[in-house]
């Protein structure tokens, strides 16, 4: 194992492969690579190099975390101007999240940021009197069910204005619910850019999986157990697919007495209730899996099931008792399952 | 002297023959036209059944040069099918021998083989496969 300069360290494996791991976006960054075959060991680092790079652009245009990211400018003028001439990735990954709030019928909804400020969870800070956030007052205090009054037309648009020229938004934005995603298929097209084809690539429990693992066989990739009774509740395989979770089990905690969590019906402006501890998704596409799998968190446990085989999805959930349901399509990629193991070998 | 008078009577005489005989001629004329046309309306019918025979011939001389392609065409594919079904009876042969063959061998297989023992491994009762990657909370180390 040796340190590469960058903070990171990389290890080449027996099977001609080479593994690296930092931290990018406030978690952990691991890139393996299944096999390196005619290239050279160096081109390992370089396609490492290339991932820490790429995660550290999009860290820069989308994080709510920095203060000096081209997000926390574009909040700051929120309601009352526009930022000029943003990146090509804020640009893109504002019109992903538009598409999002749409296609989802504002089941996502990235204009969560004044509420998880008010429940806590907050970045960095924005300057005094931005506009808008606290315009939406919360219909819920005590009452996750109540839903907010339905958004007026101009509402319907994440974006007011969004252009090469500038951007404008009426309320502060929150990428968390799909920039890890759109950092893993940029990372990702860097990679095949590169001439990589095996790899796995993960970003703080999200993964994008290409080709096949150093053996020569699928990626194997565990479901956490969100209650941590176990270390994996499932085992999948995953070949050119991305894998994506969302789930409460890290960021936790309580306000006034009320345990909350950062996954928020953009409804009722309060954490999701639905009896659900996590959900996982794996899809083509990393930024998509990730807006359906916080959208299915959101529509709960009574409705998860309903809405994700009508939509043709692979997807597991955890339910508040533990108990791991899925679909048709997750099933035939799951290859392992704790509660369908020796039961003398593994708990439920 | 005596006046020479014209003959007159003898212009009469000339003029009286001409009519009659131009008279005679046209009875005759229309009696020979009466007598034609009824001829080709009796020989109307007789034409018109010559045609219709005309045409069945031409029909039926060319059913019977369909007829004739169509035959040369079976004629040649059963020319094929022979030399196909020649060479199925080839293989069928060699496949009678090879299963005389398979059969010989077979049946100087012993009843029963023995097979070595496995030994079971004790080290863990899990199938558990090993994960490259968790799927996790954001945020998990």
């Amino acid at each position: 194992m040796t340190d590469n300069g960058l903070g990171v360290e990389a290890d080449t494996g027996p099977d001609h492969g080479a593994a690296f791991a930092g931290r990018a976006m406030g978690s952990a960054l691991r890139l393996t690579i299944g096999s390196l075959a005619a290239a050279s060991p160096a081109a390992g680092s370089v396609a490492w190099d290339g991932v820490v790079e790429s995660f550290e652009i999009s860290e820069q245009a989308m994080s709510r975390f920095r203060e000096k990211s081209e997000l926390t400018a574009l909040n700051n003028m929120a309601g009352t101007g526009s930022i000029s001439r943003p990146s090509v990735r804020l640009r893109r990954a504002l019109v992903a999240a538009d598409r999002a709030h749409r296609v989802t019928r504002g089941r996502f909804d990235p204009r969560v940021l004044a509420d998880l400020d008010r429940l806590g969870y907050r970045g960095a800070a924005l300057a005094p009197g931005t506009a808008q956030m606290d315009a939406r007052p919360a219909a819920t205090q005590g009452d996750p069910r109540t839903v907010r009054a339905p958004a007026d037309p101009d509402e319907r648009r994440v974006v007011d204005r969004i252009g090469r020229d500038g951007i404008s938004i009426a309320r502060p934005i929150d990428l968390g619910g799909i920039g890890k995603g759109l950092a893993l298929r940029w990372a990702t097209a860097e990679l095949e850019r590169d001439g990589v084809s095996n790899f796995l690539l993960e970003a703080g429990g999200d993964l994008v999986a290409r080709g096949l693992d150093p053996g020569g066989g699928p990626w194997l990739v565990g479901i956490e157990d969100p209650t941590e009774a176990i270390e994996h509740l499932a085992i999948i395989a995953v070949m050119n697919d991305a894998v994506t979770t969302s789930s409460i089990r890290v960021h936790r905690w309580s306000v006034e007495g009320r345990a909350v969590h950062h996954l928020l019906d953009p409804r009722t402006g309060e954490p999701a209730e639905g009896g659900l501890l996590s959900v996982t998704v794996a899809g083509a596409d990393p930024a998509w899996a990730e807006v359906w799998s916080k959208v299915l968190f959101v529509g709960g446990r009574t409705a998860i099931a309903r809405e994700a085989r009508a939509r043709g999805l692979a997807a597991w959930w955890v339910a508040d008792d533990g108990t791991l349901e899925m679909t048709a399509d997750a099933r035939w990629r799951t290859v392992w399952v704790a509660a369908e193991d020796d039961p003398e070998g593994a708990a439920g | 002297m005596t006046e020479r008078r014209p003959p007159v009577h003898l212009a009469v005489l000339i003029g009286v023959s001409t009519a009659a005989y131009a008279v005679s001629l046209a009875g005759t004329a229309a009696l020979q036209a009466n007598t034609d046309q009824a001829l080709i309306l009796a020989r109307t019918p007789a034409q018109e059944a010559a045609v219709r025979v005309g045409e069945a011939h031409d029909r039926l001389e060319a059913q019977v040069e369909r007829s004739a392609k169509a035959y040369a065409l079976s004629a040649a594919t059963y020319d094929q099918l022979t030399v196909g079904l020649a060479t199925l009876d080839t293989s069928l042969e060699t496949y009678a021998s090879r299963m005389k063959k398979v059969s010989g061998a077979a049946r100087a297989l012993p009843a029963r083989a023995s097979l070595p023992s496995v030994a079971r491994s004790s080290g863990s009762s899990s199938s558990k496969p090993r994960a490259a990657a968790t799927t996790a909370a954001s945020g998990a180390p």
